[in-house]
């Protein structure tokens, strides 16, 4: 009975000392830096993150498999992943999968629905330029650059392919996520907003016939960004990758495009054709 | 044996009347929540994933009913490796992969 | 299966589902919960208007389907924006639509809101009006569009000999306007957006356009993309966006600019390498009188000048502005090379300053002296922050001195003509300059007894409730003032709805017809397109409404010199239109109306403005619009100089025509440098400056209510550099409180943010009214312009946890 009640009261005292040392552990350490000592690629084996191991006359002997130990409070700043050394070393891209232009493709309706309800929540309307669905710490537009003017994939994720020309300020008109330290902020608007939907397909003059080009192409010049390519929104891809030249067959729209609208089709006036 | 916290939106906050709330509650695996306007949080405590399905489904064709959202869900499979939770963090996770509604869980 | 393990899950599950529930929050992303019946793109019709936000004066294409606006497009073929636009541009369509949109006029009695009609509404104001109409202050905003600001205009100082009206661009650019009048003896940038696309070098001084224009500057940058080189010097207190793509960063001291300008023309003149050709033909040298300065200032001679400016050596600018004294070199060489073309850009830092006039004199005195002025790349260009700052405050003169078409109220001459213009009795306006804004609202929430003569305000389009500054003092207390009244129409809840007795819902953008004028002098129109929700009405037809109940009651100054009704529209027929009753407002264009009479005002200043019909066929022009032979209208991209200005006399190269020396010159300011009013010390040791961000605009009252803006920035932060929060012990994300001398404000920290200020400073942005930066910032200003200083006042930093044991 009472070495129940000792051993409980032993434990709450651990407990207590254990919480009581994290806040003290968190509140007693300064900030840690996200400026250039962190950012940029390690060079040398004095950076913050290197491991070392000091010989008899105090002389750090770099060491490739020791991780220096850091407070708790550090851990959310901390670089984790990959150590130094193997950051240092340039990297290639893993492969990427091939592309066969001349494999026929039957696109799926349920790939092509996903895909839309994934590209509908990233963006407020249909043409609206979409957001940016993941971390960016970089401000450098060659950053957004190297992954997405052909897109890419890795570890399952793709990045999508720039549907425009290169333009010089991408944060300009793609909404970044929250800021790191503000990302738990809740930042829910209450909006009755209803931005135009995704339109599902492109009009035929007969069944079979190329559908017209059913959004603007103005900022969409690439179309194989979305409708073909490896990297591609799946669904949403060309029967026949191999026809490269789109608006041979697909016609674009006037009014979409923002090119002189009329709103008759000027003609020259009817033959004057006189009955006998 | 899956219980999820579910909040059961309505067209109008008028086709949220009593009549509605005692059609919920007269399922014996749904016990009903605290309502506000035009919606009415839920909880489903069911047997199985089958039943939770079927559950989803009569709920969704409930007269007047628009929309079920997914606040929270957690599987207790005793056979199975552990428990999946899921909270309002998940929820807003999926949300970002466009997934929004069912992410699987039901 | 453990039973107490259930039960605990299922109280999880309830409480998670009854907390979303109670929140109301639609978690389900619009767009996810539309129908499928919606409209595709085809089926929207899309017409122009220019983008609600900033001065840059994008036009946008609005798509709308069934009476609401559903997507926007970059208008291809504004010169402006060239189709591009910016974050806040692409989501514009979303700020009529947030939930808590007002609907219903509201009333304030015994501390509640009551519902009232538009009648009791209206009634209400002309009632406390007619009583005192000398206590009465009209205050609004470079958001007002040039009808509506017209209007406000027309009624205060021709209706009620009341000048007792300013607007927030008070706040914003009015150095800038005391800086072009000094200067040139006419307001106005003479260069245009095309400077953009020729020059050479491009200075952004204390300015952050990445940010803050960013159509504009990607119009840089992008001609970099294309393979032009294009120089940009950054010259700031913090490091931004721009600093980014600068190619040099030089960081000053707050009031380093000053001595910064004045080091370049002191090297241009001891190295003898300034535009003496230029000088001797078009420049005057001026300086302040010793003891009442002027903004006319007097004639000194090029010997005084050089004296003067003698001692502003690169080593002594350098202890000024902590900018090195090579780099000031750097500098001088620059604006000493004929060969390249220069542009400066500046906006709030230049603006927002206690010496905002001298600033702004001094860099178009630097680019005066070196001759840099006039061809296509070479301008001294100011922006402004609010779309119609421009064409709204400035042309139509809505400021407490002011009178439309660059008028003042002082003089009997502009008086005379304005009388004459508005059809009213002689000696109908007021000839006194009513107060500036910082004035109009000390003198509303200071006691009546204690000498408080302002009793009513009208605000609209704006928010001084979060943008005055010291807030504490020049708002706040206007708690508990029983016989002060504060009518705000806005169209959001706002931190100045907060102490309105009067609330009047408004109507907004491309719910009405408007006018806005942008940065570089251009005049833009759009029409109404959806309907307004609920019972929002338009801010013009508030005044007009308001202005015709005080003629039913019988105020004399709302009738003309034939008796009329001031704002009297009349049909075909002759038959007077009911404007004042909004059942009838539509039935003709009153936008129309109005500016057709504003543009008689216009021709003084040689703003010539084109008959309304013609800005609805453009995206905009720029005035002076001339009528040339053949019928069609011209527009001016380039003023004062001789190859495109149609009123510089022929065969000159450039001609000041409005030269305040009389002469056809311009004048080149000295101004002594002079520290900053407040400077840090042991006790206050941080400087404060505050800002924008590119996602908010100005209060965020629109910008907040957008989904992907606001996720981009959710909250109001202190930037702050890594090393002054390692020192305080302060983390990333933690809560800190700013206290200077007039208030406090608690917000999280973000080190190294997207901005990294200098050592010793912080940077806060203004959008977020749960966190107002304000009640810190000081109301010293500019004795010119009236202009407070945002950008620098001495601030402490406190760890929370210590403010509240």
């Amino acid at each position: 009975m009472i070495w129940q009640r000792v051993t409980t009261i032993f434990l709450v005292c651990v407990i207590c000392l254990a919480v009581v040392g994290y806040f003290v552990g968190l509140n007693h350490v300064g900030p840690n830096s996200l400026s250039e000592k962190s950012a940029g690629l390690p060079t040398d084996s004095s950076t913050p993150h290197g491991s070392h191991i000091v010989d008899d006359n105090g002389d750090a002997l770099e060491h490739p498999k020791l991780i220096a130990a850091i407070t708790y409070s550090e851990i959310p700043q901390a670089a984790m992943g990959p150590t130094d050394k193997f950051r240092a070393v340039a990297k290639s891209l893993p492969e990427q999968t091939s592309y066969d232009l001349f494999a026929e493709f039957k696109p799926s309706q349920a790939d092509k629905e996903a895909s839309g309800r994934i590209r509908a929540s990233r963006r407020a309307y249909n043409g609206a330029p979409p957001i940016i669905p993941h971390a960016v710490q970089s401000t450098t537009d060659a950053a957004c650059y190297a992954c997405h003017s052909n897109g890419t994939q890795m570890a399952g994720l793709k990045a999508s392919v720039m549907s425009h020309q290169f333009l010089a300020n991408c944060t300009q008109c793609h909404a970044s996520p929250p800021p790191t330290p503000f990302q738990n902020i809740d930042s829910e608007v209450a909006t009755s907003f209803v931005g135009l939907p995704a339109p599902h397909e492109g009009r035929r003059a007969y069944p079979g016939a190329p559908p017209t080009i059913p959004h603007s192409q103005w900022m969409r010049e690439n179309c194989l960004a979305c409708h073909g390519g490896p990297n591609g929104w799946a669904g949403m891809e060309s029967t026949h990758p191999w026809r490269t030249n789109c608006t041979q067959c697909h016609a674009p729209s006037a009014v979409l495009d923002q090119a002189i609208a009329a709103d008759f089709i000027p003609m020259l006036p009817p033959l004057d054709v006189v009955n006998p | 044996m899956p219980i999820s916290g579910l909040v059961v939106v309505f067209e109008t906050s008028e086709t949220l009347d009593d009549l509605a709330i005692e059609r919920l509650a007269s399922h014996p695996a749904i016990e009903v929540g605290q309502r506000q306007l035009d919606r009415v949080a839920v909880v489903v405590d069911s047997v199985s994933n089958e039943q939770d399905i079927e559950i989803w489904e009569w709920m969704r064709r409930l007269p007047g009913v628009s929309d079920i959202k997914i606040a929270f869900v957690g599987f207790d499979d005793d056979n199975k490796q552990g428990d999946v939770e899921r909270g309002d963090t998940n929820q807003n996770a999926a949300k970002q992969d466009g997934l929004g509604e069912h992410c699987g869980t039901i | 299966m453990d039973l107490k393990r259930r039960s605990l899950l299922k109280s999880a599950a309830m409480a998670a589902a009854g907390s979303l529930a109670l929140s109301g929050k639609n978690t389900a992303l619009p767009i996810l919960a539309a129908e499928n019946d919606l409209p595709g793109g085809d089926d929207l019709t899309w017409n122009k208007a220019p983008c609600r936000f900033c001065g840059t004066g994008c036009h946008v294409q609005v798509g709308v389907a069934d009476g609401r606006v559903m997507a926007i497009a970059g208008d291809k073929a504004a010169d402006v924006n060239k189709g591009l636009l910016c974050v806040k541009g692409y989501h514009v369509g979303g700020i009529l639509y947030g939930q808590d949109r007002l609907t219903k006029p509201l009333l304030r009695k015994d501390g509640k809101l009551h519902e009232i009609s538009w009648d009791q509404a209206i009634d209400t104001i002309a009632q406390r009006i007619m009583q005192a109409p000398e206590r009465f202050a009209f205050y609004g905003s470079g958001q007002w569009t040039i009808p509506e600001g017209y209007a406000a205009q027309k009624f205060m100082k021709g209706g009620l000999g009341n000048n007792h009206i300013d607007p927030n661009a008070r706040l914003c650019m009015a150095s800038a306007v005391t800086g072009f009048l000094a200067t040139y003896g006419v307001d106005e940038p003479a260069g245009c957006y095309a400077d953009l696309d020729r020059c050479d070098v491009l200075i952004t001084w204390g300015n952050n356009p990445a940010e803050m224009h960013p159509v504009l500057f990607s119009r840089v940058t992008d001609r970099r993309s294309r393979g032009e080189q294009v120089k940009i010097i950054d010259i700031g207190t913090r490091r931004t966006r721009t600093t980014d793509a600068a190619s040099e960063y030089l960081e000053m001291k707050p009031h380093g600019d000053v001595a910064i300008s004045l080091g370049i023309m002191h090297l241009l003149i001891a190295n003898e390498n300034y535009d003496k050709n230029f000088v001797k033909q078009h420049c005057n040298f001026r300086g302040a009188e010793a003891d009442t300065p002027t903004l006319q200032g007097e004639a000194i001679t090029e010997d005084e000048f050089r004296t003067r400016i003698a001692k502003y050596t690169p080593e002594h600018v350098e202890q000024l502005s902590g900018v090195p004294a090579d780099k000031i070199r750097m500098l001088g060489d620059l604006f000493a090379n004929r060969d390249i073309r220069i542009t400066s850009l500046w906006c709030m830092g230049m603006n927002q300053h206690t010496m905002g006039t001298a600033i702004n004199s001094l860099v178009h005195g630097v680019h005066l002296l070196s001759g840099h002025f006039g061809r296509p790349g070479d301008a001294p260009t100011s922006l402004t922050g609010q779309p119609s700052a421009c064409g709204t405050v400035r042309e139509v003169g809505t400021l407490a001195h002011a009178l439309p078409g660059g008028r003042v109220v002082a003089n009997a001459e502009h008086r005379q003509q304005s009388e004459a213009f508005w059809n009213l009795k002689p000696d109908s306006i007021n000839p006194a300059p009513g107060y500036h804004t910082v004035k109009m609202f000390e003198q509303f929430t200071k006691a009546t007894a204690a000498g408080g003569d302002i009793d009513t305000i009208f605000v609209q389009v704006t928010n001084p409730g979060q943008t005055l500054p010291n807030l504490n003092l020049l708002f706040e207390s206007k708690k508990g003032l029983e016989d002060k009244f504060l009518i705000v129409s806005d169209v959001y809840p706002t931190a100045t709805t907060e102490l309105a007795d009067l609330i009047l819902p408004a109507a907004m953008w491309v719910e009405k017809n408007g006018m806005f004028g942008n940065s570089e002098r251009r005049t833009q129109q759009w029409f109404k397109m959806v309907d307004p929700p609920g019972e929002a009405r338009d801010d013009c037809w508030m005044t007009i409404a308001i202005a015709h109940r005080l003629f039913e009651l019988g105020h004399a100054g709302m009738k003309d010199r034939d008796g009329q009704f001031i704002f009297a529209v009349k049909d075909d027929q002759g038959a007077e239109i009911p404007i004042w009753d909004f059942e009838h407002y539509y039935d003709t264009n009153v936008d129309k109306h109005l500016f057709e009479e504003y543009r008689q005002f216009t021709t003084m200043k040689h703003k010539n403005l084109a008959p309304y019909d013609v800005y609805v066929e453009a995206r905009g022009l720029r005035w002076p619009v001339v009528e040339q032979q053949d019928g069609s209208w011209r527009e001016t991209k380039f003023r004062f100089s001789g190859f495109d200005d149609p009123f510089v006399t022929q065969g000159q190269e450039f001609e000041f025509y409005h030269s305040t020396s009389g002469d056809g010159r311009a004048q080149i300011w000295f101004h002594e440098y002079a520290p900053p009013p407040e400077v840090p010390d042991d006790e206050f040791p941080f400087w404060l400056c505050t800002g924008r961000v590119l996602e908010h605009w100005h209060t965020g009252t629109m910008t907040r209510r957008l989904a992907p803006l606001n996720r981009a920035m959710p909250t109001a932060y202190v930037e702050m550099h890594a090393d002054d929060a390692l020192e305080l012990n302060i983390r990333q994300g933690e809560l800190v409180t700013i206290e200077s001398r007039r208030g406090t404000a608690e917000l999280p920290v973000w080190i190294d943010g997207r901005g990294r200020p200098a050592r010793g400073s912080v940077f806060v942005p203004f959008f977020d009214e749960t966190k107002l930066i304000n009640n810190c910032t000081l109301e010293a200003h500019d004795p010119f312009s009236k202009q407070p200083d945002y950008k620098k006042c001495a601030v402490r930093i406190t760890k929370l946890a210590k403010v509240t044991s």
